[in-house]
């Protein structure tokens, strides 16, 4: 059993600025349960993890881990019987071999080396990965990595798997493989699971949930329980499960259930009903801003192309989404777009131009980096966004005005532009680099996953943002794991699988074709499964209406 | 830039079942050899021994280019000044400040030689040693020195991290690049001054990135109970076979084989 009581820490506390992430935290896992622990960034969830397998020791209060007190026993023994995974899979692995950084961990412990080698390949069947033994750790996928030290954490015997947002970074394929090999160690071999995450479907896995908001005790309970409560969770930045949602606006009982009986209880209180009216725009193809045509790139040293005869108009004003697995091409088309890469057959056109004819393309065409960290240097917010205006030439005085109008764009809170942007929170140096780019006052905004790494709430207001910057006028590219976002926000989106189109259309054509869309390794959004489920019945929503607000207004209009 | 160091390719070959100290001690005793050598017949040696190793290591030779490829700028930059500087020999041909004698054409041709063969030799221990192979090797070196207070284990741990973190360092600086290029920066007009100040996008986000990478890289270590050399076993341990002596050997031979010739003017 893991339990904390009353815990408290506080960061920098010998200084002038110490800083209370936790307080008068109780926390409790027992053997062979899987908990879940809840929260926004910046919510203190991570400071308790780290304070569950003893890296922090309590400032107050104690930590028990496994009979253990954290502060008084042998923490290299505590450590032993609590793995962690963390967030970055890049930044855990040790050795370049697969088995060498399995054995990392052994030979800490001081396992008789003749005894490792059967631990190394007993973890390595555990996740599934028998064949990666002697394979070169650097060019593995993210939810491979995250395998791996998964098996790192299984060689060692723990009694206890703790998961830091092991699965922010990867991809929805990745994801699933990384959750599927943490449950078969919970199944098959009783470890505990601790899971830190702002997933909601994550929390859904666990027994039981435990939600922290500013540092304190938010909410506790068995999943179910604690995950109907909509209000509380959107109150923690977080967001509903979709049946949660929906039941909340079409007034029915508050439960987490299956699209499938969600479908039923809808038509049980609303009977049949039928709206035919497509609310999806048509795209004009005629006046596309971008032209991507017949375009091929292959990376110098590497034996298969990255794009393969990529086509694909974009027209101007649209919201055009991007979507595929890890390595699938798109952050290789964003970096076309602007001439970062030369295409090595095909062309792109910009306004019927060839776009390496195009004076001054990178100002046209921004593209916003999915790392915020890869761009922001300066001293502070103001002059880190001023940068691309005086690359542009414009005077010092007119650089500033437009950054000032480029932050407020972003909805960057004005008052912070004269701080260090390494002190922003992730949410807040997203619209810095947002702002960076927008500076340069682009016709083309592409992006690369705005909304990645950040929390439900952070992730809606940005795209929020994203949509109103649409709104102006500007084109929007972007590339997005999330397949809710992407059919909510986009006018057209392409799939790309394997460097290559795998198919392209309006929203309805793509986002309701599971077959195309899982041969990509994706899924379709929850919202299509509902209505294929409500059509059983004889509930019709068009096909073009992907968000559920606007799928629970029409129920209630047309009843 | 494409970098070789810090990389392993995956085989089976002898040059990968060699023991990681015995390919280093050869490559030191190589690389004695490979600056004593001066004539033709000595070069044939040399790049025999080359040959010899590129086989039994099957790493594909286009690689081992590639690597070259990413210093070929330094070696170019000795050959030159090996090329201008040298005033000894017969005058081959004078424009203006630039003097170019026979003498200096061999040495630049020499230079250019020895740094090639020397970059595609290293090149071969790190592709077919993994770095914590390596950083054994170098740890067991540092042993003797150990009763001395020389922190050895931690030297060889510091080393095979710098390694393992060479590549993904490489891979953020492009990204950064890319990621400032997106904003109009450019690194390859204006003066030297210029230049130099559009570094500074690229190489502060570059640090504050590697000491985050460090932090969180010290923290899982951590997690997974390292704790310095208290109480550690390893996965691999080093054996010293018949082989590893017999490279050793071929080694030594090589180094002596050129002194000797050249004690003779051969």
């Amino acid at each position: 059993m893991i339990t904390a009581v009353n815990a408290a820490y506080i960061y920098n506390s010998n200084t002038d600025s110490p800083n209370k992430a936790l307080e008068g935290v109780s926390f409790k896992a027992k053997e062979g349960q899987a908990v879940c622990i809840l929260g926004s960034n910046g919510s203190g969830k991570s400071t308790l993890a780290k304070l569950l397998n003893g890296l922090y020791t309590p400032s107050e209060g104690e930590v028990w881990v496994f009979g253990k007190n954290t502060a008084e026993d042998d923490l290299w023994e505590i450590r032993q019987t609590c793995g962690m995974v963390f967030q970055n899979p890049d930044n855990q692995i040790v050795a370049s071999i697969v088995d060498e950084d399995i054995a990392f961990g052994l030979e800490n412990l001081g396992v008789d080396p003749s005894e490792m080698e059967g631990r190394i390949k007993s973890a390595l069947r555990v996740v599934g990965m028998t064949e990666f033994l002697k394979h070169s750790t650097q060019n593995l996928s993210g939810g491979q990595k995250q395998k791996i030290a998964i098996a790192g954490i299984f060689a060692m015997k723990p009694k206890c798997i703790i998961l830091d947002e092991a699965t922010s970074m990867l991809d929805p394929s990745g994801r699933k493989a990384v959750l599927d090999a943490v449950f078969k160690l919970k199944r098959d071999y009783g470890i505990t699971v601790i899971m830190i995450t702002h997933f909601i479907e994550e929390a859904a896995l666990c027994d039981y949930v435990y939600i922290i908001s500013e540092g304190k005790n938010a909410a506790q309970g068995e999943a179910k329980e604690v995950l109907k409560q909509g209000e509380l969770l959107k109150s923690c930045g977080l967001e509903e499960p979709l049946s949660v949602y929906m039941e909340r606006l079409l007034g029915l009982k508050s439960e987490v259930i299956s699209e499938k009986e969600l479908a039923r209880r809808i038509f049980e209180k609303y009977g049949s009903l039928h709206i035919n009216e497509e609310t999806e725009k048509t795209i004009n193809e005629k006046e596309a801003v971008i032209e991507v045509k017949d375009l091929s790139y292959k990376y110098e040293g590497t034996e298969e192309n990255a794009l393969t005869s990529v086509s694909f108009g974009v027209s101007k004003g649209s919201f055009t989404s991007v979507i595929g697995h890890t390595g699938s091409g798109k952050s290789t088309l964003l970096r076309c777009l602007n001439g970062l890469y030369k295409p090595k057959k095909g062309e792109i056109l910009y306004k019927g131009k060839n776009i390496s004819q195009v004076k001054d393309i990178r100002f046209k065409v921004g593209v916003v980096f999915q790392n915020p960290d890869y761009q922001l240097f300066e001293e502070t917010v103001l002059k880190d966004v001023m940068f691309g205006a005086l690359n542009m030439g414009l005077s010092e005085e007119e650089a500033k005005n437009r950054a000032l109008k480029a932050l407020s764009l972003a909805a960057f809170p004005l008052d912070k532009a004269d701080k260090p942007p390494f002190e922003l929170s992730g949410g807040e140096k997203k619209r810095a680099a947002l702002a960076g780019i927008l500076v340069m006052e682009p016709e083309v905004l592409v992006l690369d996953e705005p909304a990645a790494g950040l929390d439900p709430k952070g992730r809606r207001e940005i795209l929020k943002t994203v949509k109103n910057i649409q709104k102006t006028g500007v084109t929007v590219i972007m590339v997005s794991h999330s397949m809710e976002d992407a059919a909510e926000l986009s006018d057209y989106a392409v799939i790309l699988k394997d460097g290559a189109v795998l198919k392209k259309g309006l929203p309805s054509e793509i986002f309701n074709d599971g077959e195309s869309l899982r041969s990509a390794g994706l899924d379709r959004p929850k919202i299509s499964l509902l209505k294929d489920e409500l059509e059983k019945p004889g509930i019709t929503l068009p096909k073009g209406c992907f968000s559920p607000k606007q799928a629970a207004k029409l129920i209630l209009e047309n009843i | 830039m494409y970098i070789t160091i810090g990389q392993y390719y995956p085989s089976r070959s002898f040059v990968h079942s060699l023991d990681p100290r015995g390919k280093v001690i050869f490559l030191f005793l190589y690389v004695i050899g490979l600056f004593m050598c001066r004539s033709p017949l000595n070069w044939c040696l040399a790049v025999s021994v080359l040959a010899l190793a590129l086989k039994l290591s099957k790493v594909p030779f286009r690689l081992l280019l590639k690597g070259l490829r990413g210093v070929m700028f330094l070696i170019i930059f000795t050959v030159v000044i090996n090329l201008f500087f040298t005033k000894d020999g017969s005058v081959l041909l004078k424009f203006g400040f630039i003097t170019i004698t026979d003498e200096g054409l061999i040495t630049a041709l020499r230079t250019f030689l020895r740094l090639c063969i020397l970059i595609i030799m290293s090149s071969v221990l790190t592709l077919t040693t993994t770095y914590l192979a390596l950083a054994e090797a170098i740890e067991s070196f540092l042993k003797p020195f150990k009763r001395v207070g020389l922190p050895a284990h931690e030297i060889a741990m510091m080393i095979t991290i710098a390694l393992r973190f060479i590549p993904t360092i490489f891979d953020e600086l492009e990204k950064i690049k890319l990621a400032q290029m997106s904003r109009g920066a450019s690194f390859d007009e204006g003066s030297f001054m210029d230049k130099a100040k559009a570094m500074i996008p690229l190489l502060i986000p570059l640090f504050v990135s590697a000491f985050r990478t460090a932090d969180n890289l010290a923290v899982a270590m951590e997690a997974r109970c390292y704790r310095g050399d208290i109480g550690r076993t390893r996965y691999r341990k080093l054996v010293f076979e018949r082989k590893d002596y017999s490279v050793m050997c071929l080694g030594a031979v090589f180094a002596l084989i050129i002194a000797v010739l050249r004690f003779f003017g051969m």
